[in-house]
């Protein structure tokens, strides 16, 4: 129902009617603010790119093949766009040691990413999430805020399922990590 | 992996709104966009038609001289423009209603967009 109905609505914009380009606005502002304020960070950025996500999809609507869903399309977008501005600040990135990594067992991990009710493991796991490079924050967002399947999640980050099962498991473990060293 | 509630939460935490009025800045840019497209789809097509119709005089041109031995130029030579004073008045009035309807397009392009 959802995809005809965006069908027409592309239909729409596409024949001269721009005003229509508001629907889509309304329903994916939530996500794509939610998805760039994730990878970017910066709270003043974030309205910038995500306006400039949209007016990119506006200006190439007609570009969109129907190949994938308008959700994922607008979503890769978004992935894209935000990417390309935080590599344009060269903002210093944190190495993990594989080594490191490997050494922290998966009950921990399982454990430390499970209890909810303790506030200061909340506040560790926050600042730990900020430390992270911002195709992991992406991720996380993606999968877990978003709660979008990892094929989905995949198509809209260009890696193939396999990787970003990989990536994910990493990404837990890049958490406790860092929370181990901040407490 | 699907529990992680600790994680989920401190991500909802991180989580950002669009601000008041984003909706509507964005939409103001995208129609400003739209505007300017439709204005230049408009140029395309009406410099495409110019170009078309002087490309069918042209054509009507050289197929009457070429293949009709009709020179047409000749009918235009033949005509004597009054050489009265009344042809003045007449390009004066003429100019005039021009210059008013021009006024006229414009006046109403800027009432369009002041409503």
């Amino acid at each position: 129902m959802e995809l005809k109905d965006e069908t027409q609505l592309i239909r729409r914009i596409l024949g001269g009617e721009p005003q229509a380009f508001s629907v889509l606005v309304r329903r994916y502002q939530r996500p794509l603010f939610s998805l760039v304020g994730q990878i970017v960070g910066c709270r003043e950025d974030v309205e910038e790119i995500t306006q400039d996500i949209f007016m990119k999809a506006f200006t190439k609507l007609d570009t969109f093949q129907g190949g994938s869903s308008l959700s994922t399309w607008l979503h890769r977008i978004a992935y894209n766009t935000a990417i390309s501005a935080t590599r344009r600040k060269k903002l210093p990135r944190m190495d993990f040691d594989d080594l490191l990594l490997n050494n922290i067992p998966d009950t921990q991990v399982d454990e430390m990413l499970n209890r909810q009710e303790d506030e200061a493991l909340m506040l560790q796991v926050e600042m730990a999430i900020e430390q992270l490079p911002p195709e992991d924050r992406a991720l996380l967002s993606l999968y877990y805020t978003q709660q979008k399947p990892v094929g989905e999640v995949a198509a809209i980050t260009g890696f193939t399922d396999a990787n970003v099962k990989i990536k994910l498991y990493r990404i837990r473990k890049k958490i406790a990590f860092l929370i181990n060293r901040l407490s | 992996m699907n529990q992680d509630n600790a994680l989920r939460k401190s991500l909802a935490a991180r989580t950002a709104e669009p601000p008041y009025g984003f909706e509507h800045r964005l939409m103001g840019r995208i129609m400003q966009v739209a505007q300017a497209r439709s204005r230049r789809r408009y140029l395309y097509s009406l410099l495409l038609t110019a170009l078309v119709s002087v490309m069918m005089l042209a054509g009507t041109f050289y197929a009457l001289n070429h293949y009709f031995a009709f020179n047409i130029l000749h009918l235009f030579a033949g005509i004597a423009l009054p050489k009265s004073p009344l042809l003045i008045y007449c390009s004066y009035f003429s100019f005039l209603i021009l210059v008013l309807l021009v006024l006229d397009y414009k006046l109403r392009q800027l009432n369009a967009k002041a409503q």
